[in-house]
């Protein structure tokens, strides 16, 4: 699954760091989601969806 | 949160080496001061971190993690058990280590077997209560029937410098002298 969080984060203007903390995991998950190495949990998804105030298929695109 | 994490290691290091250290002098209490020690210094540490210390991701891995240590433990543990229980005519003891083997590897599949059923349905069924209850009632008698075989209930005593059979031991009496 592709993702547009390292645009969307960089938009935003939010390190790796802040954008954990926002939607609660570790730095390194964040690392592994926007390289496309980690599916996240549907409540995680949501969470990355509000921060960025989009729809979770704006910020998930299925392949 | 990595001086965090980095205590937990030497924690974790310490306690291993007051284990061992434990073991050596047979002294039981050692560990169990130096398991509570830990659990409180590490509790109070992690109120005080500020940071996610495990998320979504690490469970994730840490459940592919455990389902394999436990596969591995198995298999292992099997390989060497069968070859002890063979052996066991040239040394008792090899018996001991190969029963110790195979209640450790039955006892942690039996805990993944109730976990695993427990997060998977029961935790949503209503009947619940029930399924803990029957759990609870057959890690007892597990345990009894553990305490039962490694008790030394059914040994080779030795009276008036001969081996004397007390219970029913599945092995045969030493070969060493008896000398009392």
């Amino acid at each position: 699954m592709k993702n547009r969080i390292k645009e969307l984060r960089e938009e935003k203007g939010y390190t790796q760091e802040t954008l954990a903390k926002m939607v609660g995991v570790r730095r390194e998950t964040i690392v592994f989601l926007e390289q496309g190495k980690y599916n996240p949990s549907l409540n995680l998804a949501h969470s990355v969806a509000r921060v960025f105030k989009k729809a979770i298929e704006d910020i998930f695109i299925l392949d | 949160m990595k001086q965090y994490q980095t205590i937990r290691i030497i924690v974790a290091a310490l306690l291993a080496v007051a284990i061992s250290q434990s073991i050596i002098l047979g002294k039981i209490i050692i560990p169990l001061f130096f398991i509570l020690l830990a659990f409180i210094v590490l509790t109070f540490l992690r109120k005080h971190v500020d940071g996610v210390i495990a998320d979504e991701r690490d469970y994730e891995v840490g459940g592919h993690a455990a389902r394999w240590a436990i596969q591995i433990y198995a298999i292992i543990g099997v390989i060497i058990m069968i070859p002890l229980f063979a052996l066991r005519a040239i040394n008792p003891f090899y018996e001991v280590i190969a029963s110790t083997l195979a209640y450790s590897i039955c006892l942690l599949m039996f805990i993944y077997s109730a976990l695993f059923r427990f997060y998977g349905r029961m935790k949503f069924n209503e009947h619940k209560k029930t399924y803990i209850v029957i759990i609870i009632i057959l890690s007892i008698v597990a345990a009894v029937g553990t305490v039962r075989v490694f008790s030394g209930e059914d040994d080779w005593i030795c009276k008036d410098g001969a081996w004397v059979a007390h219970g029913r031991p599945s092995f045969p009496a030493p070969t060493v002298p008896c000398e009392q």
